[in-house]
């Protein structure tokens, strides 16, 4: 048994890609425990960010990049307690951690062949496809099915445009819209994630976010995507919405 | 010929056309006009997204709506419809006549203002001890109480982003609808330069263009004039003007005599510059006539520059500094007042340059004004270079800048600067 800290759950098709840490001499390490088919959890995932899971874990026979994380499961889950927020953001710290855009999958960024700012790397030249950073600021832009980021790091470089596939950013959004009525709903709300949720968000001090690389796309891409955001949002911020 | 309304059809469709092309799966050639793009496969959900970003890019509009969101279908034609609802954000060639070019409007309002200080109050004695100057030397002879310096963790960056978002945070508008940031310090160094490093802490938009001026002490007022000339040629709907300086970093005890180095503190100011077409407080000031200069006979009384050996090697007359810095500035204000008809005692106040207490002091006697005029900067916070003429700005708009208009007066700006470069502006 493997017992991992849930760190990051995000949205993957109809279900969830989800991983934790595992704790090493050196600290810990991501780890993406994969269900017994396919890479997505169903949408009836009930374990929380935090969560303490064991999981019976294997190597897979070839471990492809940039996903070295991945590791089957038998999908035999025991939960053995959760962390708070403030314990998981010191594991995440303690985990795979980069100070500049370069560090984070160890391999060089490309720019979006299409002219907007979303970035995107080589799958055989990341060597990791998960990464924690920390972040000075941050800006939303919403889509009807997707919402947006973007991110100054604390390096003072910015990542724009990355897709939020985080759970639990995706779900407070998708409420708040749900709680807006009437025209210009989308501009609405993303005025209020980038007001009032915002100001709520850089006030806190665990302000930190996970970077991560999904499967690469037609082209062979591999584009950037905002795995998880810390603080998680609250509920009680949608009081604000007018 | 086509008709003009025809001819915009047509360049909005191209755009649409283009964007679509860029983000076409590999093995997919350019579908019709009514093709779903989703449904078809010949974008995912990635690519739909960037065609959405590259429309707004490429034809200047804020918030296309998605159509899916309308239940519309995720064709071209639901996207030609979408750009022209959308707000025009910035200024499209003559060839796009109706993509919502805005009509140049002359008048240019601040509707956003905000400032800085450096965390630390320094009083005066402890100054004149650390500069190794006689007791009383900056209290008495200077008039100064004391100086504002950064703390640990401050710089002009820190400042200058403090300042913006108190500036931004009085506007509707959100960040990423301003198309030009212009910065302007005397203090900082290096590249990537102060507009760069504060264009990414604000996460302002990836086409806001970013403007980095000189003119030390005139540096606000090369900063607005440029803004308001972007705004008037149609260029920006909406400029956020930024300064920041850190002299403490730059002056520290015993790189400079202390007759200079004890006479600065560390600030930053922000402005939001609107042409008039777009949304903002009726009442905000409207940014009238400029004057500009340079009075080389009085270059050699001030020069800093890098010394070869490290360090900064200065050359200052006080003396010679002062007697020419107040003539300036009285100048200038008598050259606003004669250019726009306004007079200098309806002023509601004076954002000078403000090199030192005891030189406000004279200028308000030498210009026959209250001193209350005046918004209280180097005495409490010291000479904040590029800073001070905004610092005063600010406070003079906390005062007076939602007053109705019938209430208040203008405001006059007015700088010198090492050259001696001189600026000033009227705001009414």
């Amino acid at each position: 048994m493997t017992e991992l800290i849930l760190s990051d759950i995000t949205r993957m098709g109809p279900g969830f890609c989800i991983i934790g840490l595992e704790q090493t001499a050196q600290g810990f390490r991501s780890v993406r425990p994969l269900p017994p088919v396919g890479f997505a959890w169903p949408i009836t995932f009930r374990h929380q960010r935090g969560a303490r899971l064991r999981f019976i874990l294997s190597t897979p026979p070839n471990i492809s990049r940039p996903h070295v994380e991945d590791r089957p499961s038998s999908g035999a889950i025991e939960a053995a307690g959760k962390e708070s927020e403030e314990k998981l953001l010191a594991c995440l710290r303690d985990a795979e951690i980069a100070e500049k855009i370069q560090d984070l999958f160890g391999c060089a960024m490309h720019p979006s062949p299409f002219g907007g700012p979303a970035v995107w790397v080589t799958p055989e030249e990341a060597v990791r496809s998960i990464c924690g950073i920390p972040i000075e600021n941050l800006r939303f832009k919403l889509y009807p099915d997707r919402a947006r980021i973007a991110l100054t790091l604390g390096s003072g470089e910015t990542l724009r445009g990355l897709p939020v596939v985080d759970r639990y950013w995706n779900e407070f959004l998708e409420e708040a819209l749900g709680r807006t009525q009437g025209a210009n709903r989308l501009q609405r709300v993303e005025q209020f994630a980038n007001r009032i949720v915002r100001e709520r968000v850089l006030k806190n001090s665990s302000l930190f976010a996970r970077v991560g690389l999904p499967r690469a796309d037609d082209e062979g891409r591999c584009w950037l995507m905002l795995d998880s955001l810390v603080p998680e949002p609250q509920l009680a911020w949608l009081d604000a919405i007018g | 010929m086509s008709k003009p309304g025809e001819q915009a059809a047509s360049d909005l469709r191209r755009i649409v056309r283009q964007c679509v092309g860029r983000s076409l799966r590999a093995s997919k050639t350019m579908p019709g006009d009514e093709e779903d793009l989703l449904r078809s496969g010949a974008l995912d959900s990635m690519g739909w997204i960037e065609v959405l970003a590259c429309i707004e890019r490429v034809a200047g509009k804020a918030n296309v709506s998605d159509p899916r969101e309308l239940g519309e279908s995720a064709n071209i034609i639901s996207l030609v419809r979408a750009i022209g609802n959308a707000p025009a954000v910035q200024g499209m060639s003559a060839g796009l006549p109706d993509l919502g070019d805005r009509a140049s409007s002359s008048q240019v309002r601040v509707t956003g203002w905000g400032n800085a200080l450096g965390s630390v109050q320094q009083e005066a004695g402890w100054l004149e001890r650390e500069y190794g100057l006689a007791p009383g030397k900056l209290r008495e002879g200077a008039g100064i109480e004391s100086v504002a310096r950064a703390g640990s963790g401050e710089d002009e960056l820190s400042l200058a982003t403090k300042a913006s978002e108190i500036a931004l945070g009085r506007v509707p508008a959100d960040p990423a609808d301003v198309d030009w940031l212009i910065t302007s310090s005397e203090t900082f160094q290096g590249f990537p330069s102060l507009g760069a490093l504060l264009h990414s802490r604000l996460l302002l938009a990836d086409t806001c263009g970013v403007l980095d001026v000189g003119g030390a002490c005139v540096g606000l007022v090369n900063a607005l004039v440029l803004a308001r000339s972007l705004l008037v040629a149609g260029t920006a709907v909406r400029v956020l003007v930024v300064t920041a300086d850190a002299h403490s970093r730059v002056f520290p005890p015993g790189s400079v005599p202390g007759e200079f180095g004890g006479l600065f503190g560390d600030g930053a100011s922000a402005f939001v510059l609107e042409s008039l077409d777009s949304t903002h407080p009726s009442s905000a000031y409207l940014v009238g006539h400029f004057r500009f200069g340079c009075a080389g006979a009085f270059a050699a009384a001030l020069a800093v520059r890098p010394s070869p050996q490290g360090g900064v090697q200065l050359t200052f007359e006080g003396e010679a500094l002062a007697r020419a810095a107040v003539g300036q500035l009285e100048s200038i204000i008598r050259d606003l007042e004669s250019r726009s008809g306004l007079a200098r005692d309806s002023a509601s106040g004076f954002a000078t340059h403000q090199p030192n207490p005891r030189l406000v002091e004279l200028l308000a006697r030498q210009i026959k004004v209250p001193l209350a005029k005046f918004p209280v900067v180097a005495k409490t916070c010291g000479n904040l270079g590029t800073s001070t003429c905004g610092v005063a700005l600010s406070k003079l708009l906390d005062n007076h800048g939602q007053e109705p208009r019938n209430q208040r007066g203008p405001i006059f700006l007015a700088a010198v600067g090492p050259g001696m470069l001189w600026g000033g502006a009227i705001l009414y």
